[in-house]
Order: structure tokens, then C-alpha cells, then sequence
């Protein structure tokens, strides 16, 4: 297998995994001939929120090329840390490499830059990885889950994370209502106080190939999540998303899909019953 | 139902006995019964409204039907909550930090003891800094100041001691003149509450957010309704009962001005950054002010060595420092820790210390629009001689110099002027024997 790639938008590419190395320090990048994707889901046997995000390959990458026996798709498995860590190095210069390569037969994610300041002399960092072979890829998949009680689009991120981090102070969990009329409720509730933060003149997700959505007051839903796992998702907001989609699917999860132009965050957050 | 006990109890007393208090609850009643027939005026037109109405909106109809009838204790607005945040937040000593708080019509009186008793801080926050601000006393707290004139009664004719009496009269003439409500809450909950919209790397709200306080009754919960930006919160705080732990208004700390020796206002930025350099990790600081040179100084003593600041009185953050006694006091760094954080809220600071030792700090809080208001830290003095290690420490810091490290902030080293060293081995020998005294 072979697979070397350079960086067109490092930016956009550290802001995710800014996002995601909240959630969980271990996670499976996949390179297809399309996508890059970052899969999160050991989730699924903690009980901890999952996430599936996709980038259009070429929104991050200027050159690239992935060649293996599987299809001409490759899956790795790496600490997000140390890649965090190395994208942050290769800040300061304009061009980075990725190479996958092996050193004492152990494979490593090989990022490359060419350091300015050092007379232009390439800096070299290894991040250590796993590969995936593609039937243990197969058994991560997305949670399959009915269609969603009540879709609605979420105010600015950065607001809700203000509110949602003064409510963790004060409670474990948290319930949010939303109904189809552009409304929506967080509230939390203990000996000592409970508090309510509504927000109105929210709206809907238009959905493609769906009929269009009829505003309902009546058709409401409530969910009940951990409010830490509720505040790290919200850190998505360092990728300045465009639009963010609430779903509630009744007694089983809370669904967040982060939106770009190029590229999706979802957010699995189980339901507390 | 009570108008009628209430027109007894007013016949049965003799006129020459009528004390202030009884005039003013004679009033009272009388008051208190036109009240009354003004809500069954209320309640009856209301009960023609309700024939329309559901009967699954009975319960509920009742209910806002009693809350119609009382107004709020409390109803206060304001456009801008950080005069509150701003404000509290130097009271909050520890996490689930107790207040409790003083309603009256004058404003809203907070009261934090810490849970030494040896630091007490206090706010007041005026009634004419709110956008509005409503304070009644309901109906059942009109009922209830008759009760306690009932029990008087009942008291004088048993013929109780008469310290006993007194006591209670004290009471109710401080309940009668000064008319307030007194409630205890979790005050690290309500700033919590209070800054819901507030970002958190931020000290300034994104929109102004408006503020509603509102206490519905005696023994209600606490409401704050916060509004930003089309955003609004409810908040209900619990409200706690007076317990045994409550301070009696008699017995909170207090500074005894008359006796004040030293006093000095300075700029809260430079006193931060003085005390910034200090050994907080030392058990207690030893505070200094001098009359001869004019200046305030702070010391520690510690394992890492001698640390001290002087603040001269012709220093620039110094505003003004009247001295008129030399005295030193040492106080436990834990609690002048809280006065520091505190300074961040503040733009001045006033320092004074009186003859007892205790320690008046009074904040005059950041506020916009030139509103003034301030935040008061009682700390009480560490005994002396308690830390026999400190004392040898010092004796040994007088006779070995040049082991000594000295930090001057808020005032440069002049080394043009070489005195400047002798005239400060001759404080600290002074100030030695203040410390053996």
C-alpha cells in the first residue's frame, strides 16, 4: 500500500481534530479516492458519544494518492494527540507532507515539513499508527437509527457552549425539548435550583428528496444526555460550521450533524433513560 | 376572617399604654383591612372571568389567583447584570459559598462569613442602581408583625423578665423601622446563574444582557429571569431557611471606626501586582504602616526566604495614606488570598486598620456609567507569638543583612541615594519590636 499526500489547508484540517480530540484520543482516519474520514467510535461499547466526520479530500489536500489492495483505500488507527501535535508543528511552514512509511517494521504516519527557519531543512515527525485492515473496518459502522423525532437547526455553537459549560457547574444532566415550531429548551433541575434557557425562531432542516417539513408546535421531543458529553461535542465549534442540525430520536440519542461546505461532523450522544 | 380578631385585639388595649410599635400596627391593620376588601373586590370580578374559562385550567386558575393576590416580595430589573456579577462575585470565599441577603427598600444587602469567622464581606447594592426595583411586604408578613405583637402581649401580662422584653422590643423595632426580609442562598449557584450568557475566555457579555430578580414570597424559591440577545433563562434558586448557623445581626463582625489608626487608598491594579510578589505560600503576612516614612508595607516569612513590599505614600498608586500611629498586624494569607482575587473587580482600594488590629478593605467596584459601589472585607488579626518559628525567623532576618532579599514594587530602588538601605534596617528593627510587643 501507498499513500503520500500534501497539505492545502492545514487550518481546516487542525481545527478538526481540535474538535475531535475532545471527544476521544484514539481514532480510524480512512482515505478513499474521494473522502477522508475520522471515525470515533469506541463510543459504542462505552456508552460515549460517537462521531463520523467526512472531508472532501480535496478541500484539505493538494496532491494525493492512496494506492492498496483494498479498493485504493486505506484505514489507519492513530492517537489524535500526537497528531494534533504534529500539525501544529508544521504550522509554520507552507508545505506539509503526509507519507506512510515503515521503520523497524512498525508503520508510522510520516509528516513532513519544510522548516524555514532552519535554513530550509525538512523536519521530520512520526506519528506511530495501526492499520486497519478492511474486515475490521467493516465492523465500524454508523449506528443505524430511526428517522428522527424533531430536526432543528442549533443558534451559534460558541453561545450554546457559554450556556451549557455555567449549567455543568451546576447539574449532571440535562434535558433538551425541541418541537417542530422552532423552539428549543435546555433546562437542568436539582435540589438547589433548576434553570431554563429557551431559544426561539429556530429553523428546520430542509432535507433533500423529503417533503417539506410543516411547522408543528405539537410535534415535540425531549432527550436527557450527560451534560460533559453535551459541552464536548459543542467544541465543534472550532471548525466555524455553517449550519448545525439538532435530531432528536426519542429514548435513544441526540444527534448533532456540524455542517460545512466541505465537509460533516455527526455526533452520536446516547440517551440517558 | 381576621379583620375581626384584628378590630378586638386594637379595643382591647388602653389608649395611654399604646406604645410606637402599637401605633404603627394599629395603622397597620387598619391598613391590612382595607387591603383585604380591595382583593375580595379582586377575587370577585376575577370569579366572573373564570365561568369562561376550562375546567382543566382549574388548578391552575387557582393558583394565579393567590399569586395575583400578593405581590412579590422582591422585583427588581436591571439592563445590565455585571453590576451584579461584579458586585458578588468578590463575596464568593469558597465553592458553594452561603449568603445571606438583607431586602429592604433602601436595596439588597449581601453577608458572606467565612467559615473561620475571622473574614466577613459585605455589598450593598442600592435600589436607585437597579432600572427598577419594587420591594412590598405582603400581606402575610403584615399578619405575622401582629402575631408578634400578640405574643408581646401575652409576655407583659405573664410578667416575663424584663431583659427578655427588651430584647424583643429591639427586635421588633428593628423589624418596624427597618422593614426587611432576610433570606439565606447558595450564592456561588446564583453567579453561576447570573453569567449563564457570559463567555467563558471573556470578562464582557457578547449583548447586554438584562436582568429580572424576583422573590415571590416568604418561603419561596428565588426567580432570575435573564434576557440576551432573544435568548431567555428562568432560574429558580432554593431558597434556605434561617438555621442555627445564621448570624443574628448583633453579632456580625464589625469595624470599629472611632479607633482607626492607619488608613491608605490605593489603585487596585498596583496593590495587585505588589501583593503578586509575595509568598503566598507562607501561613500568615505581616502588615505594616508606618507614620515616619508615610508607607504601607507587607511582609512574608518563609521557607523561600524574606519577602517585602513597600508602598510609600508618594508612590504613584498610592492615593492617600494618613497615619496616626505606627502599627503592624499579621494576618493569615488565606484570607487576604480572597481580598486579592477580589481586586480584580475593583478600581481603588481602602485600607484601614484600628487599634483592635482588624482590617477594613473597601473595594470601589468597576461599574459603568460612573455608579459607584463597593464591596467591604472585615479580616480579623492572627494572634501574635502563635508561630514561635516566625519570631526567631525574624531575629535572625535583623541581625543577618545580607541574607535578606528585598522586592521593591510601586516605587523604583533609588540608588543615587545609598540611605535609602539604613533607613530601611531602621523600620525593620522597628518594626521587630512592634512584633515582640
Amino acid at each position: 500500500m501507498k499513500f503520500h499526500a500534501t497539505i492545502h489547508d492545514l487550518a481546516l484540517l487542525i481545527r478538526t481534530v481540535q474538535s475531535l480530540v475532545k471527544i476521544d484520543k484514539i481514532g480510524i482516519i480512512h482515505f478513499t479516492a474521494e473522502q477522508v474520514s475520522f471515525i470515533l467510535d469506541s463510543g459504542q461499547t462505552t456508552d460515549d458519544i460517537q462521531v463520523w466526520c467526512s472531508i472532501n479530500q480535496d478541500s484539505i489536500f493538494k496532491t494525493y494518492v492512496v494506492e492498496s489492495l483494498s479498493e485504493n483505500e486505506i484505514a489507519i488507527e492513530v492517537n489524535l494527540n500526537n497528531l494534533l501535535h504534529a500539525l501544529k508543528t508544521g504550522q509554520v511552514s507552507n508545505e506539509m507532507s503526509w507519507k506512510l512509511t515503515k521503520k523497524d517494521n512498525l508503520p508510522y504516519l510520516s509528516i513532513s515539513i519544510m522548516c524555514e527557519i532552519n535554513n530550509g531543512l525538512p523536519l521530520v515527525q512520526d506519528v506511530p499508527i495501526q492499520i486497519i485492515t478492511p474486515q475490521n473496518l467493516q465492523r465500524h459502522k454508523e449506528p443505524d437509527l430511526p428517522e428522527p423525532d424533531v430536526q432543528i437547526m442549533l443558534p451559534q455553537l460558541s453561545k450554546l457552549q457559554c450556556i451549557v459549560d455555567k449549567m455543568k457547574e451546576m447539574a449532571n444532566t440535562i434535558l433538551i425539548k425541541a418541537n417542530m415550531a422552532g423552539a428549543m429548551s435546555l433546562s437542568i433541575k436539582t435540589d438547589i435550583v433548576s434553570v431554563q434557557t429557551l431559544f426561539k425562531d429556530l429553523e428546520h432542516p430542509q432535507i433533500e428528496g423529503q417533503p417539506e417539513y410543516v411547522r408543528d408546535e405539537n410535534k415535540t421531543a425531549e432527550i436527557r444526555v450527560d451534560i460533559k458529553k453535551l459541552r464536548k461535542v459543542l467544541y465543534s465549534h472550532y471548525v466555524n460550521p455553517k449550519n448545525a442540525v439538532l435530531c432528536l430520536v426519542k429514548n435513544q440519542a441526540l444527534v448533532v450533524h456540524v455542517l460545512l461546505d466541505v465537509m460533516y461532523l455527526t455526533y452520536y450522544i446516547p440517551a440517558l433513560l | 376572617m381576621e379583620t375581626l380578631s384584628q378590630q378586638g385585639l386594637t379595643e382591647e388595649i388602653p389608649i395611654e399604654i399604646l406604645e410606637k410599635e402599637e401605633v404603627r400596627t394599629l395603622i397597620q391593620s387598619q391598613q391590612s383591612q382595607e387591603l383585604e376588601q380591595e382583593q375580595e373586590q379582586e377575587q370577585n370580578n376575577r370569579q366572573e372571568f373564570e365561568q369562561y374559562e376550562n375546567d382543566e385550567d382549574e388548578e391552575e386558575d387557582e393558583e394565579d389567583e393567590y399569586e395575583l393576590e400578593l405581590k412579590p416580595v422582591l422585583e427588581a430589573r436591571v439592563t445590565d447584570v455585571s453590576l451584579l456579577e461584579n458586585n458578588l462575585a468578590p463575596l464568593c470565599l469558597k465553592k458553594d459559598q452561603m449568603t445571606k441577603v438583607l431586602i429592604s427598600s433602601n436595596g439588597l444587602y449581601f453577608n458572606v462569613e467565612g467559615d473561620s469567622k475571622n473574614i466577613q464581606t459585605t455589598t450593598f447594592i442600592d435600589a436607585s442602581l437597579f432600572e427598577r426595583y419594587e420591594y412590598n411586604l405582603t400581606q402575610e408578613q403584615n399578619e405575622n408583625e401582629i402575631e408578634i405583637e400578640e405574643d408581646k402581649e401575652k409576655e407583659k401580662e405573664k410578667e416575663k423578665e424584663q431583659e427578655v422584653e427588651t430584647e424583643l422590643e429591639e427586635q421588633t423595632n428593628k423589624e418596624d423601622v427597618e422593614r426587611v426580609t432576610m433570606l439565606r442562598i447558595n450564592l456561588s449557584v446564583l453567579l453561576d446563574c447570573l453569567g449563564i450568557f457570559k463567555a467563558k475566555k471573556k470578562n464582557y457579555h457578547l449583548n447586554e444582557t438584562v436582568a429580572q430578580l424576583i422573590y415571590p414570597n416568604q418561603t419561596g424559591a428565588f426567580e432570575i429571569d435573564l434576557e440576551d440577545g432573544g435568548v431567555v433563562t428562568w432560574c429558580s434558586l432554593a431558597v434556605n431557611s434561617i438555621d442555627d448557623n445564621y448570624v443574628q445581626p448583633q453579632d456580625e463582625m464589625k469595624f470599629d471606626a472611632s479607633s482607626v489608626t492607619n488608613t491608605i487608598v490605593m489603585d487596585s491594579m498596583g496593590l495587585k501586582v505588589a501583593l503578586g510578589e509575595l509568598d503566598w505560600a507562607c501561613r500568615t503576612i505581616g502588615v505594616f504602616m508606618f507614620q515616619q516614612p508615610s508607607m504601607l508595607s507587607m511582609q512574608t516569612i518563609g521557607q523561600n526566604g524574606i519577602c517585602r513590599i513597600d508602598c510609600p505614600s508618594d508612590s504613584e498608586a498610592v492615593e492617600r495614606l494618613d497615619s496616626s500611629q505606627d502599627q503592624s498586624c499579621s494576618y493569615l494569607s488565606s484570607l487576604l488570598r480572597s481580598c486579592v482575587k477580589a481586586l480584580q473587580y475593583s478600581t481603588k482600594v481602602s485600607i484601614r486598620m484600628n487599634m483592635e488590629g482588624m482590617l477594613s478593605v473597601q473595594l470601589m467596584i468597576k461599574n459603568r456609567q460612573n455608579i459607584q459601589s463597593f464591596v467591604e472585607f472585615l479580616i480579623n488579626p492572627e494572634e501574635e507569638g502563635e508561630d514561635e518559628e516566625d519570631d526567631e525567623e525574624e531575629e535572625n532576618y535583623v541581625k543577618n543583612r545580607q541574607e535578606d532579599e528585598q522586592f521593591i514594587i510601586g516605587e523604583e530602588i533609588n540608588e543615587k541615594n545609598p540611605l535609602r538601605d539604613e533607613e530601611h534596617e531602621e523600620l525593620r528593627l522597628e518594626s521587630h519590636k512592634l512584633n515582640q510587643n
